[in-house]
């Protein structure tokens, strides 16, 4: 009886908790509500259209082998346990995508960003996920851009190598910006953020030589160490010749950010590359966990409204209206093009049997959709005062505090320049005015969140902490991101000149990363050198221009003047 | 009440198991044991070499989004 009555009585919980999300107006509604009918609908797609599609679509047979068990090998290809290749899956996927999207999101308000996560993962980024880790399984775990070639011929497999590589740079210059507008001008997150190098190059030394391959050893020292660099962030910040050393503006630590994606791309791995892995992987999980339990435990009241009048496309935080901006900003989270290249190619080389491919496959999207329900919230906690505050770029609202908040206030987002100094005081920062970027408001709200378990006292730390956790993030994509196109540039020279196709040829190594660092150039160009940006307009990447005395926006073709 | 501690001490050596797999940690084992029943008799690498194929061909390829 009990069992007949569970999914209906989801399926009931569910619909309760959607409806009272979109049709809420004026009044506050609270963040279990996010909570709950993502859950509801996750478990609802899990249960009922993941598997009818791994029945009836996919024909899922869960007596073949896989290439894991006909090509096991020992290291690539290995039967592994379904938990154990869900952990890799997860961590494969999941990066600071799914956490700086919604945050950015969340300017049309709650409404769009999070029906979006919900509906577009259930629909299309779980699906998607699934189908093509069953495609790979059934073609020897090939990747992506084999089975391209092999479908659609030479021109289909060029064009799929093209189309990556192009989102990689797009992703790599974005999320390179993340970084450094959170770490400029404040001391404490640049040393913070500056001494995660040496920790990463100390446990790589670590599990490389003095005590090889012991991961969960090292990844626990290096934890330690992280955390110990947030407090002595702290101590840095006090003191005040070395706060002034750490105190850069923006087009210092861009250049910075550059240098080291270079220097991070020729590098041996072993140095920095994977042991900030794992030590990002380890964060990763503590802090969703952490803020899935303070989110349920306090419940906070949500104070962003449904919908914002920015949803004409005259918000501050990035130019654009609603469609199809909501769906440009949140790709990761809900559906991301890129999962395809991870569910091909690695993953299946560990799987088991393919009755796991739904569980992998869908509930591992389903899950990183669910880290994206809680960005959502955790933007949608603050104030949107604060919010926009933080988001909203200087050219927008103006360089002064008063100017910024009588600007914000007249949007009807009341918030007052001695509330946000008070707030940058608690945080450990000296303002908190234009924070591009997404990060430092998600790093607000999670410190409020944690705050309100812990106490007050730990405001700082817990927000730098974000800041940490989030750069340690963003760098690893941007490294495995700069490391990948190189690799992809060397495969298409490799065609013209076999030389430049090895990995392993100095010169070739030297040549494509710099090449990578160039393109991600461009983009700080148009970012600081306001000239430049019409000389290199590219699509999809519309930060406000900080210099922009007008409203204008960059849309992906030229603009007159 | 000794049931009650062997369960526990049953579950909490299944997860610890879980971890080091999940972690990496226990991949030099199974690689020994790999070799041990496929391979009998054949050379093997040492811990620290083994890390460093290991290291090399994850990063290899496409291993992460964002």
């Amino acid at each position: 009886m009990l069992k007949k009555l569970l999914w209906p009585g989801v399926a009931v919980l569910g619909a309760l908790a959607l409806s009272t999300i979109a049709l809420a107006r004026g009044e506050s509604i609270n963040a279990l509500w996010f909570v709950t009918a993502a859950v509801c609908c996750y478990s609802l797609a899990y249960r009922f259209y993941a598997a009818w599609i791994a029945a009836k679509v996919l024909t899922i047979d869960a007596s073949r082998a896989t290439p894991a068990e006909r090509l096991n090998n020992g290291h690539d290809f290995m039967p592994t346990n379904k938990w154990v290749v869900f952990g890799h899956h997860f961590a494969a996927i999941a990066g600071p995508g799914p956490l700086v999207g919604p945050t950015l999101a969340a300017q049309f308000g709650y409404l769009p960003g999070t029906l979006w996560i919900i509906i577009g993962g259930v629909l299309g980024g779980c699906v998607q996920d699934m189908v093509i880790l069953f495609c790979s399984t059934r073609r020897d775990a090939k990747s992506l851009g084999q089975m391209a070639r092999d479908e659609l011929g030479p021109i289909g497999g060029a064009a799929a190598l093209t189309g990556t590589i192009t989102i990689m740079i797009i992703l790599i210059a974005v999320l390179g910006l993340v970084v450094v507008n959170a770490m400029k001008h404040s001391p404490w997150a640049t040393a913070t953020v500056g001494a995660t190098l040496p920790i990463a190059m100390f446990i790589g030394l670590y599990m490389r030589s003095i005590r090889p391959g012991r991961v969960l050893e090292g990844s626990l020292l290096g934890v330690v160490l992280l955390l110990l660099a947030v407090a002595g962030g702290g101590w840095i910040d006090g003191s005040e010749t070395l706060s002034n050393f750490f105190d850069r503006d923006g087009l210092t630590l861009a250049w910075l950010v550059i240098a080291y994606g270079f220097a991070a791309a020729i590098l041996p791995v072993w140095l920095l590359l994977a042991p900030r892995d794992y030590l990002s992987t380890f964060l990763k999980l503590g802090t969703i966990v952490l803020l899935a339990i303070a989110i349920v435990w306090l419940r906070p009241a949500i104070k962003m409204p449904a919908l914002t009048t920015f949803i004409d496309g005259t918000g501050p935080i990035f130019g654009g209206s609603l469609f199809p901006f909501v769906f440009i900003t949140i790709a990761c989270g809900a559906i991301s093009g890129f999962h395809a290249l991870i569910s091909s190619g690695t993953t299946p080389k560990l799987l088991a049997n393919e009755r796991d491919i739904r569980m992998i496959g869908y509930g591992g999207m389903a899950l990183e959709s669910f880290v994206a329900v809680m960005a959502m919230v955790a933007a949608c906690v603050l104030e949107p005062g604060v919010y926009f505050a933080i988001n909203s770029p200087a050219g927008i609202v103006g360089k002064e505090a008063a100017e910024a908040a009588a600007k914000i206030s007249s949007w009807g987002f009341s918030i007052s320049a001695e509330h946000m100094q008070e707030l940058a005081r608690q945080m450990g920062e000296s303002t908190l005015f234009a924070r591009t970027g997404g990060a430092p408001s998600l790093a607000v709200g999670m410190a409020s969140i944690f705050g309100r378990v812990f106490g007050d006292g730990l405001l700082a730390l817990w927000y730098h902490f974000a800041i940490m956790f989030e750069a340690v993030f963003i760098l690893t994509t941007l490294d495995a991101g700069t490391r990948v196109g190189r690799f992809m540039l060397q495969d298409m020279l490799g065609n013209i000149w076999p030389k430049l196709g090895e990995t392993s040829w100095t010169p070739s190594v030297v040549l494509t990363s710099a090449d990578r660092q160039r393109l991600g150039l461009f983009f700080v160009y148009r970012r600081y050198r306001p000239e430049w940006r019409r000389q290199y307009p590219v699509a999809f990447v519309r930060y406000r221009q900080p210099n922009a005395g007008s409203n204008r926006v960059i849309r992906g073709h030229r603009h007159p003047g | 009440m000794p049931e009650i501690l062997a369960w526990i001490h049953r579950k909490w050596l299944s997860s610890w198991a879980l971890l080091r797999q999940v972690s990496g940690d226990d991949a030099y084992d199974r690689y020994l044991a790999h070799q041990a029943s496929c391979h009998p008799g054949q050379p093997v690498l040492n811990r620290k070499e083994f890390f460093q194929r290991r290291l090399t061909r994850k990063w290899q390829g496409i291993s992460r989004c964002c």
